[in-house]
């Protein structure tokens, strides 16, 4: 009889304690990066808590799988992937790995948010003379809020999958986050207008989303291939070719050699912006959407300096 | 001898398999694409990833006994078989043999636990099982080389792997359970070896530093032959014309390891890799070892490895390793020890290539030679190759 009624206390403890905390159920979502953890909490709110498997600053084709990741991703209900075979060093590692099958390929609890993102610069032929190139096209499309509603929509429709229940809550939020995307596109765009067509040499094709929204020309890149360190020869002719009327400034990623692009940008005579390559890599930039303004300000600062 | 002749033709007959299905048209346009992507379309659509690894190395020694060797050749085969199972299967060419050096099958089980069961590294210390081409530098530690088996332990058997559900840091264990254990190249060890690991993972909360540590334990269930084939004429010192015939049984091998990763503010590539792994081997002389010496101890060898690696950024890095080890039966041998000093430097062209350029100056007791070597080393993958683990 003590033993039902402690038993009974207990319970109504627990359902208090949840009624009381909204933070007592959340899901756990697992991300790659943190540009996917920032869109989960944007379309998830208050229902979700994220953690991304890597770090602002760290390069996400080029990482180790750890132990951490493994259990990390073993009591998630979500797991949120960039696709496009960015993360294809190291995910399906993790994924092998994982006691949580439901987070695998194929799960209710598997998002590969690249799916129907309107990918650029798919290559017709695949062949590793082309050095790093992605089958799928280019990988990087959260660094552009609109080429991102896909990947809101995908998650949206996992999060459904796992807590119907909210759905009404989930894509409210997906509704919320595809007008400001487009209203903030669309006060860049007008920013941007007297610098249509304007060429910028970026260091790797991280940008590219972004900058073609923006209407920039990427007209070179400091890798001669993709994933290739630039050579003496290379630069030199990147500097024999470009000038200032051409390139309006270098653009390149914190965790590329700075020296290299400085001395692209010096020879031709522009600027070097160092750009923010995922949320939480700069300061102010903590969601998608400032991730995107922080950038383009600062390449907006270089045109108009 | 029929046996090992079956063997060779079925692994021969394997390896053009996997030639094969790798010269498809239709699988080498997917397999050859994308860094370690799964390759796609062929064989029924089925996601299959197969990759080659070539280790092809040049020694230059200086008592002018200059090597240059395709040191191994390794084709990878692995996918999900169904949503239970995972399977993997790695034919190794080693020292002109072709041999099956890995085919397992792993399962998730209730509670945190996964079972992998069929050919495979054993769950012990940090070396064991990672592939001789994804060693830290050019050549094995001598720790490695000296007190195990050439590359090794790999066992025909299985393990069961549990995972602590916490995170930071984590707490792996391992049980395994093998048949034998051998190498690639046919050295055996009878009986029934059992492995015991306990792995630690730990990192700083913004990625700047990193560190897993284990502790390793492999012991003998039954009549063991742990050393059946592994000596050479040379090798044992004062044990005479008949040392070919020794055979000793070991009691356990234990380890521990660590490694540790700094990155400045949790970048990827510029950075500091220190890791260091200690063994110790206990034998059980058998009657052998008795008649050639006159007070049949038991014996043990141990020895270590560290090593300290500098990236400064994604293709170049710098090293230096420090080895301190037993030679095999040290006791032997007027507990003669091999110690080297390693330098290096490696460019890592893509992912997928890499070139190594080493300098061991080595002091062998057993030999009372000092000796030293340059070593070179190119790394190369076709396809898919399986991740990396930290």
């Amino acid at each position: 009889m003590k033993f039902k009624l402690l038993s009974l206390l207990m319970l109504t403890l627990v359902i208090s304690l949840s009624a009381v905390n909204p933070g007592f159920a959340r899901l756990r979502v697992v991300t790659t990066l943190p540009d996917h953890a920032a869109l989960a909490e944007y379309i998830g709110g208050e229902q979700v808590e994220t953690y991304s498997l890597s770090r602002p600053l760290q390069d996400a084709h080029y990482l180790d799988a750890t132990p951490g990741m493994i259990v990390r991703i073993g009591r998630a209900d979500l797991f949120i992937k960039n696709g496009m075979e960015l993360e294809e060093g190291w995910i399906p590692e993790v994924l092998r790995e994982t006691r949580n099958r439901a987070v695998r390929p194929g799960g209710r609890g598997y998002v590969d948010a690249s799916k129907g993102i309107n990918a650029i610069q798919v290559p017709e032929r695949i062949h590793r003379d082309m050095g790093d190139v992605h089958p799928s096209g280019n990988p990087h499309y959260t660094l552009e809020p609109v080429t991102s509603i896909p990947a809101a929509e995908n998650i949206a429709d996992g999060l459904i999958r796992i807590d119907s229940a909210n759905s009404d809550y989930y894509l409210e939020n997906l509704t919320r986050y595809i007008e400001e995307s487009q209203e903030l596109l669309e006060k860049w765009q007008a920013k941007f207008e007297p610098h249509q067509g304007t060429g910028v040499i970026v260091y790797h094709k991280h940008f590219d989303y972004m900058l073609e929204a923006l209407g920039i020309e990427v007209v070179d890149a400091i890798e001669p291939l993709p994933g290739l360190p630039p050579s003496a020869r290379h630069v030199a002719q990147l500097l024999s070719e470009y000038d200032s009327e051409r390139v309006s400034f270098v653009l390149m990623e914190p965790w590329h050699d700075a020296r290299v692009s400085q001395r692209v940008a010096d020879g031709i005579g522009v600027e070097l912006v160092t750009g923010c390559p995922t949320v939480g890599s700069c300061e102010g930039a903590d969601s998608i959407f400032s991730l995107f303004e922080t950038n383009a300000q600062k390449i907006l600062d270089a045109l108009e300096n | 001898m029929r046996f090992i002749c079956s063997r060779k033709i079925a692994t021969i007959a394997l390896f053009s398999l996997v030639i094969t299905i790798l010269g498809s048209s239709s699988l080498l346009a997917t397999v050859g694409g994308h860094s370690h992507g799964q390759g796609r379309g062929g064989l029924s659509d089925i996601p299959l990833n197969i990759g080659a690894a070539f280790d092809i190395t040049q020694e230059i020694r200086s008592e002018d006994d200059n090597e240059f060797e395709l040191r191994a050749l390794e084709l990878n085969i692995g996918a999900p078989v169904d949503p239970y199972f995972d399977a993997l299967a790695t034919i190794a060419w080693h020292e002109g043999e072709f041999e099956l050096e890995e085919a397992w099958v792993s399962a998730v089980l209730p509670y945190s636990f996964k079972v992998q069961f069929g050919r495979e590294f054993l769950p012990f210390g940090y070396l064991n099982r990672v592939h001789e081409h994804d060693f830290p530098q050019v050549d094995q530690p001598f720790v490695i080389e000296e007190l195990t088996t050439d590359h090794g332990f790999i066992g025909d058997g299985a393990h069961l792997e549990w995972m602590a559900p916490f995170f930071n840091p984590t707490l792996t264990v391992n049980v395994g359970l093998y048949d034998n254990v051998q190498h690639s190249v046919g050295r055996r060890i009878e009986g029934r070896p059992a492995v015991a690991r306990l792995q630690s993972y730990w990192e700083s909360k913004d990625g700047t530093h990193a560190m897993l540590g284990g502790l390793s334990y492999l012991t003998g269930i039954g009549n063991q032959d742990l050393l059946a084939g592994r000596l050479d004429a040379g090798d044992t010192g004062n044990m005479g014309a008949d040392r070919g015939r020794a055979q000793g049984y070991i009691q356990s091998v234990a380890g521990a390891d660590i490694k540790y990763r700094w990155r400045p503010a949790g970048r990827t590539y510029r950075g500091l890799t220190v890791g260091a792994e200690y063994l110790t081997v206990d034998y059980d002389p058998n009657e052998f070892f008795d008649a050639v010496t006159s007070d049949s101890p038991s014996i043990s060898d141990d020895g270590f490895y560290t090593y300290a690696q500098w990236d400064f950024d994604r293709f170049w890095g710098v090293g230096y390793r420090y080895d301190d080890s037993d030679v095999l039966f040290s006791e032997y041998t007027d507990d003669a020890r091999m110690t080297a000093h390693s330098v290096y430097a490696e460019w890592r062209a893509t992912e997928f290539s890499r070139l190594r350029l080493q300098y061991q100056r080595r002091d062998d007791e057993r030999s009372e030679d000092e000796e030293n070597l340059v070593m070179l080393q190119g790394t190369y993958f076709l396809g898919w190759h399986p991740p990396h683990r930290f």
